[in-house]
């Protein structure tokens, strides 16, 4: 087999593929930096001279950037893709080696790696020789770790959307990365780590002095960062397992309680239930409408199927897992602002490190929900096709939901804040924390819809509670932050938690109704 | 030998719904065997099987006398595929995408080149040669299958309509040509909607119905077949026996109509 021939046929496709959405990421580039810098701007003006607040500041752009690749379809090219080898006398090992190798030596990549690429720079300008080759060993490492974690996290979600439909799927397994985030608030002042720290640094004192203590401090903080998301993991499997037991045995009793009542449910009426509950209030479309029901949203062939070792770099280089790929790229760059904190003596809060968590993993959520599986809904990773796209996608019902919300939040900080005298860096925590806020009002929304499915039906009926909510939810938040930073992310995750509370028996009603569908489909 | 034998074959997805049920079907070397049945009868689940896109559940798949595993892959240097679903890159041109499938055969630069030359000009691709196979016609783009599905000269010919959407010239130029790859010992499995063709063209059909081969025969044989068994006379065409072997007791459905028309 001629690779070079291979190599120049993927370098082709690449330029190729990426014309389109190179154009499209800087657009997004553009329009994040023009969004922050609006919302931002004034509070970095009155910051002066806040090397801290820079940072912090840095958190978002850091998100927008991420989620701009994930948006602009920098995927890998269709040569790195399973389908084009399947027909040709390859060994499947070979095969995958192969696409890896292409996949690698696809120069796109450069973007994913242009965060650290910027901190390693930055160190290297600064003479700070040891920190740069902190940050790329952490990279590699923390990539890896997150991989692997991530890795777990997608199988089992493919589990749980194999049993429960995609939308439950991925409302289950958003709880465990709410509780990580929660345990991360609660280290917030991270005492015991700071008291390791020394430790660490005595013992690799022996080496040179600089160098191990940033490069321990770094690893520590690294450490601490993904014994969080390990832990994140460990607990969707334990919850997702649980969940899946229980609807199991439900399931069970179901078929046999049901089975007559299902055998007098008409069929007519079937859709009309999946209809109701599968409206979303997030993007006000049908998600399953199309397809007649929720019979075709599981995936043709489930991964869990094939050899782990397949699964596993399929997934890493399978173009239509991109999104998930890049999204792990999120966490080596939250550990590479442990390297910066630590290295430059920086005081940020590691608290605002969790926001991105929060964020992503419900962007994930929705995403899944909406998209991925179902292949209705918004279909994000459709929408970049022309220059104007990106643009249509920003007044896309659930960015734009999410935005308005955001923005409003930005405003009844600021005005709390102005009201209340508070100091300038917690008012700006305020204002990223805002960002997390509309998605708690839309899990509330997504219960309220599931409760009451005539709110769903009427898309400014929703807004208007949704805003409701909002303008209350921010302004009672804002004073709790006023009296303390964690209390009001308490209170947050206390709603959020009520929120999903109330919304468990409604998604046990949508799993039994789901059940009876399937039960009478099956006859 | 056979050029093809499956036995027992036996596909189920998910949701119970079963798309082969103990298909057994043989080939004979040099001939063209017709591959046709309903929508859904599983046609195109056995020719993923036997390219080893789809994983069997039962049953065994034999080229050339050797069994095929699911991990083999060595056998697809003797087999060429055109599959339902197209496996070109459309952001390649033809030129680029034959040097990729000649590369993935192991073929060497030249012969490749001048085999891939060749290909174009027979299929009348030339002068599109340097387009992206994006920017093809529908026809076109069945062409490039073909074109990677022939380079690397092989025994067996899996076709999954391979002329759907080709002009009538083109199809009677391919169609020629492969009579005289039969001719030289090829082998074809063609599966096709369009029965006039499968007629004319192939040597022996196979009508599939419900993941079973329910008739397979030379095209003589299953008339005089149906002719014992149904008391009919006379079939003008293959259509006449496709919907009599495939619906129910030979009783045709065919008659009915829409009322608001």
């Amino acid at each position: 087999m001629n690779l070079s021939t291979l190599v120049k046929t993927n370098l082709i496709i690449s330029n190729r593929e990426s014309v389109n959405a190179i154009l499209s990421y800087f657009l997004y580039a553009l329009m994040s930096l023009f969004l922050v810098g609006l919302i931002l701007f004034p509070l970095f003006i009155d910051a002066g001279a806040d090397r801290n607040l820079g940072l912090t500041l840095f958190i978002p752009f850091l998100c927008l950037y991420d989620y701009m690749l994930t948006q602009a379809k920098l995927r890998a090219p269709s040569l790195v893709d399973r389908f084009p080898f399947s027909l040709f006398p390859v060994s499947r090992t070979r095969s995958l080696s192969l696409r890896f190798l292409l996949f690698l030596l696809d120069k796109r990549i450069l973007f994913y790696l242009l965060p650290m690429l910027g901190v390693m720079i930055i160190f290297a300008a600064g003479g700070h020789f040891a920190e740069m080759l902190a940050a790329l060993l952490l990279f590699a490492a923390m990539y890896l770790a997150m991989s692997a974690v991530f890795f777990l996290v997608y199988l089992m979600f493919r589990k749980l959307a194999d049993r429960f439909g995609v939308r439950a799927a991925a409302q289950i397994s958003s709880v465990p990365f709410v509780l990580v985030a929660l345990l991360a608030s609660a280290a917030h002042d991270k005492s015991a780590m700071v008291a390791l720290i020394p430790i660490v640094s005595q013992f690799t004192n022996g080496f040179q002095e600089i160098l191990a203590s940033h490069i321990g401090a770094a690893l520590l903080e690294g450490g601490y960062l993904f014994g969080v998301f390990l832990l994140g993991a460990s607990l969707l499997l334990v919850v997702g397992l649980l969940v899946e037991e229980v609807a199991a045995r439900n399931w069970i009793r179901l078929g046999t309680l049901t089975r007559m009542r299902v055998a007098e449910t008409s069929r007519a009426a079937a859709p009309a239930l999946v209809r109701r509950d599968e409206i979303s209030l997030t993007t006000g479309e049908r998600s399953f409408a199309d397809d007649g029901g929720i019979y075709s949203r599981e995936p043709a062939e489930p991964a869990s199927r094939a050899g782990w070792h397949i699964v596993l770099v399929d997934w890493l280089v399978h173009q239509r897992e991109e999104k998930i790929l890049y999204l792990i790229l999120l966490y080596p760059l939250m550990a590479i602002f442990g390297i910066i904190k630590l290295a430059t003596r920086l005081h940020f809060e590691l608290g605002s490190l969790i926001l991105p968590i929060f964020v992503f993993t419900q962007i994930l959520g929705f995403y899944f929900a909406e998209n991925h599986f179902t292949g209705h809904g918004l279909r994000l990773s459709h929408i970049v096709l022309t220059p104007l796209d990106p643009f249509r996608f920003v007044f896309s019902k659930t960015l734009s939901t999410w935005g308005l919300l955001s923005l409003m939040n930005v405003f009844v900080c600021l005005f709390c804040g102005a009201y209340l005298d508070m100091s300038f860096n917690t008012l700006v925590h305020g204002t990223l924390y805002s960002l997390f806020l509309p998605l708690v009002l839309l899990q509330l929304a997504n219960t309220l819809s599931l409760y009451s499915p005539g709110i769903s039906r009427h898309p400014m009926i929703s807004l208007v509670v949704i805003i409701t909510l909002e303008l209350i939810l921010s302004a009672i938040y804002v004073l709790a932050m006023w009296v303390n930073l964690i209390l009001g992310m308490f209170f947050v995750a206390v709603i959020f938690y009520a929120s999903l509370f109330y919304s468990l028996p409604a998604w046990g009603r949508q799993l039994s109704r789901q059940a009876q569908i399937l039960l009478e489909y099956r006859k | 030998m056979k050029a093809i034998e499956l036995v027992g074959l036996k596909k189920s997805y998910r949701k119970g719904a079963k798309a082969l049920d103990n298909l057994d079907m043989k080939v004979e070397h040099g001939t063209i065997m017709g591959f046709v049945g309903p929508n859904g009868a599983g046609k195109s689940t056995t020719i993923n099987i036997i390219a080893g896109l789809v994983k069997k559940d039962e049953g065994e798949v034999r080229l050339l006398g050797r069994k095929i595993e699911s991990s083999d892959h060595e056998y697809k240097r003797n087999v060429g595929f055109v599959l339902e679903s197209p496996h070109y890159i459309d952001k390649l041109t033809a030129k680029e995408y034959l040097r990729f499938a000649a590369t993935m055969y192991g073929i060497a630069n030249r012969e490749s080149e001048r085999r891939i030359d060749e290909l174009l000009d027979f299929l009348d691709l030339s002068g599109k040669k340097k387009e992206r196979i994006e920017s093809y016609s529908a026809g076109m783009k069945k062409k490039i299958s073909l074109a990677a599905a022939f380079i690397h000269r092989p025994q067996i010919l899996v076709l999954d309509e391979p002329l759907e959407a080709i002009d009538p010239v083109s199809a009677k130029i391919i169609k020629d040509n492969l009579r005289l790859m039969v001719r030289r010992g090829v082998t074809v499995l063609l599966s096709s909607h369009v029965l006039d063709t499968v007629e004319k063209f192939c040597d022996e059909i196979a009508i599939l119905n419900k993941g079973k081969i329910v008739f397979q025969s030379t095209m003589e044989e299953i008339r005089a077949k149906l002719k014992d068994q149904l008391g009919q006379d006379t079939y003008s065409s293959l259509e006449e026996i496709f919907v009599s072997v495939v619906t129910e007791d030979g009783k045709t459905d065919v008659e009915k109509k829409l009322s608001w028309l």
